[in-house]
């Protein structure tokens, strides 16, 4: 999976969250290139390798707030804190409907704000077409 | 008639006595050796007269006022002794006098008469001892002082009480004349200023009692009263500041009346020592001061209690979402993936596990906004009822697509409120409405008010539908959190709306309560304050 292009970045620490958003990104053929990160400092060493050699940047970064030892607001300052970075698209997909954690995401540049719906029809139809958008119709700068 | 001798000891009377009408000696020796004197000064006099036999006792003449003020006839007076004359107390005090060594002329002071009608009277009696016909005699002249003595009497009383007053007056009284010079100065006012009666009567009053600052004032007052008769602290209660004889400040209430019938005027002032009143009352703010930053404090501390616990439930529901979530996602996962080789019966309790986590799901986003409701400031403004009930039925059409009822919309005036959370009172209000009334063919809604029968500066709204209504006895069980009188299968939802409705309601100020009957319908009644802005 290493040697995979990353196409999505996916920060998430519950494993069985993360098994669901990346079965419905490969079932709706979003992406088969997913790389899961399991808590912030993972997520910033897969996207700044330091020297090591990385497997590029990810189209499209899906972030969860409440993570252990880093939570995502601060991921989410340093993406956007660096030029390597920035202009990644960042979408908290997250469940916590909080106003406070909303408008920081916002102010910090985030470039949409999830609740993970409890519903997992909706769930997928939220995932599968933020997927769709972000990764094959957005267009990125090179 | 032995006129001479009657005329000799009446004209001794007038020289004797000059404190009868006929101005001394000049006017008795005009009259000395005159009939006419006799008729004049005795038998005419206008006071009784009589002369009495000392030996006897017996009235030998007697004048024609005595014959009219007594009521006896001349004949009846000439046959009585003089102690028939006196009740009877007095006989023996009469009888001593009479008994006595006496000067020619004396005043016997003040005795009681009898009249014939019984009637007892007070009289002052003057007497001379004569010659009459040669019997040794007396003349009395009986003046009548009952009138006199009654007003003596009264006016005595008069003072009594007065005076009474003034010693038992818990008030300060203090007496000033037009010069400002103390009169009276009771004991109250002796024990409140410090200075002995005494030693203030005659002084004047504004240098003992008045603080230097108040004097020009005091004076000018006086002046003003003095050239124009009114002054701006005369018959009305003033607080002002007053001066002790240790030199001491402290606060009174005062009131002056100017006795209208004394000129010039004489000023009486009631003086109240309010220290301690003002103690208490200023001893009362502090308590209010520090009983209003205690509830302050408490309220600070209830509401950090509060945040707290809107918090650890805001947490709590929030975290229960993210296991919902994988159990309502791997069901839905199993069924998809596997549904093919899964019997019938298994899908159905997938099935029932998916339903259970989507109705949890409900409970907890109804959760998470009741928590969110205690965390949110409210912003109170003038809003149109009616305004936002159109709004939340858009919102309610927009959610689903049921059967409309009839909805009636009152003409409901304006009140304060916070526009959002009014509509979300509306929406869960006008939602349970339309949901109690959906098995009804005629179902009806009404939005109407009523003014507040219990706070006028409130209105009373409602919400009114002819649904499946509720028991009274479980009416306060509605607005309790997750409390449902209506079961899942006939009427779902999570018992979570009206107590949003009720923390809403409650946050504005306003009281919430709900009347219903079985098969009849429901009306949900709030208070909000009202607005006069059009």
């Amino acid at each position: 999976m290493i040697e995979d292009p990353m196409e999505i970045l996916l920060v998430e620490d519950n494993p069985a969250h993360a098994e669901m958003t990346v079965r419905t990104l490969r079932k709706s053929n979003v992406s088969n290139h997913i790389q899961v990160a399991q808590d912030g400092p993972e997520a910033l060493e897969l996207l700044f390798p330091n020297g090591r050699k990385g497997n590029g940047s990810p189209k499209l970064i899906l972030l969860d707030l409440k993570l252990p030892r880093m939570d995502g607001i601060e991921v989410l300052q340093r993406i956007k804190a660096d030029p390597r970075t920035k202009v990644i698209p960042v979408v908290i997909l997250t469940s916590s409907s909080d106003e406070h954690d909303l408008k920081t995401c916002y102010a910090l540049g985030v470039n949409s704000y999830i609740v993970k719906p409890v519903d997992f029809q909706r769930f997928s139809d939220a995932v599968r077409s933020l997927g769709l958008y972000w990764v094959l119709l957005n267009r990125l700068p090179n | 008639m032995g006129a001479s001798i009657v005329r000799s000891a009446v004209t001794r009377i007038l020289v004797l006595h000059p404190s009868a009408d006929n101005k001394g000696g000049r006017a008795s020796v005009a009259l000395r050796g005159t009939v006419e004197s006799f008729q004049l000064l005795f038998a005419n006099n206008p006071l009784p007269m009589w002369v009495y036999d000392l030996e006897t006792l017996k009235l030998i003449e007697v004048n024609g006022a005595a014959v009219a003020h007594y009521g006896y006839s001349r004949d009846e007076f000439l046959a009585m002794r003089i102690t028939e004359l006196r009740p009877e107390d007095e006989v023996p005090r009469l009888l001593a006098n009479v008994a006595k060594e006496r000067p020619e002329l004396q005043s016997s002071g003040e005795w009681h008469h009898r009249l014939k009608n019984g009637q007892v009277i007070d009289v002052h009696i003057t007497s001379h001892t004569l010659e009459f016909s040669g019997r040794h005699a007396i003349l009395v002249v009986a003046q009548d002082i009952t009138e006199r003595k009654h007003a003596r009497l009264a006016l005595q009383q008069s003072e009594a009480r007065k005076s009474a007053i003034l010693q038992g007056a818990l008030d300060c009284i203090i007496t000033m004349d037009h010069l400002g010079r103390i009169l009276e100065f009771n004991p109250a006012a002796e024990a409140t200023f410090g200075y002995r009666r005494g030693d203030v009567l005659g002084r004047e009053l504004v240098d003992l009692i008045i603080p230097a600052n108040l004097r020009e004032r005091h004076r000018q007052g006086l002046a003003t009263y003095m050239t124009t008769g009114t002054g701006p602290v005369l018959g009305k209660r003033t607080e002002l500041t007053a001066l002790r004889a240790t030199g001491e400040e402290f606060p009174v209430e005062l009131s002056i009346i100017v006795d209208p019938s004394s000129k010039p005027p004489v000023f009486t002032g009631f003086v109240r020592d309010i220290t301690e009143r003002k103690r208490a009352e200023d001893e009362i703010r502090a308590l209010n001061r520090e009983l209003e930053e205690r509830v302050r404090q408490r309220t600070a501390q209830l509401e950090g209690v509060n945040q707290e616990l809107e918090s650890f439930s805001y947490s709590v529901a929030h975290d229960l979402r993210s296991p919902l979530i994988t159990i309502g996602g791997f069901s839905r996962m199993l069924t998809e993936d596997y549904s093919a080789i899964l019997p019938e019966d298994a899908r159905r309790l997938i099935d029932q596990i998916v339903v259970s986590t989507q109705h949890m799901g409900s409970l907890i986003n109804d959760l998470l906004s009741l928590s969110r409701l205690g965390r949110q400031p409210i912003q109170e403004q003038s809003v149109s009822p009616a305004e936002v009930v159109r709004h939340a039925l858009a919102e309610l059409n927009g959610a689903r697509r049921e059967r409309v009822a009839d909805i009636r919309i009152g003409d409901l005036p304006r009140c304060r409120a916070d526009s959002g959370l009014l509509k979300q009172v509306y929406v869960n209000l006008l939602s349970n409405a339309l949901k109690f009334s959906r098995n009804r063919e005629d179902a009806r809604i009404e939005v109407g008010w009523r003014p507040d029968l219990s706070d006028p500066a409130f209105h009373t709204y409602f919400v009114k539908d002819n649904g499946a209504g509720f028991e009274m006895r479980y009416a306060d069980k509605l607005f309790h959190v997750f409390q449902r009188l209506h079961r899942q299968e006939d009427y779902e939802g999570t018992g979570v709306g009206l107590a949003i409705v009720q923390r809403v309601i409650h946050r504005h100020g306003g009281r919430v309560w709900a009347e219903g009957e079985v098969g009849k319908g429901a009306t949900f009644y709030f208070t909000l304050a009202r607005s006069d802005e059009r």
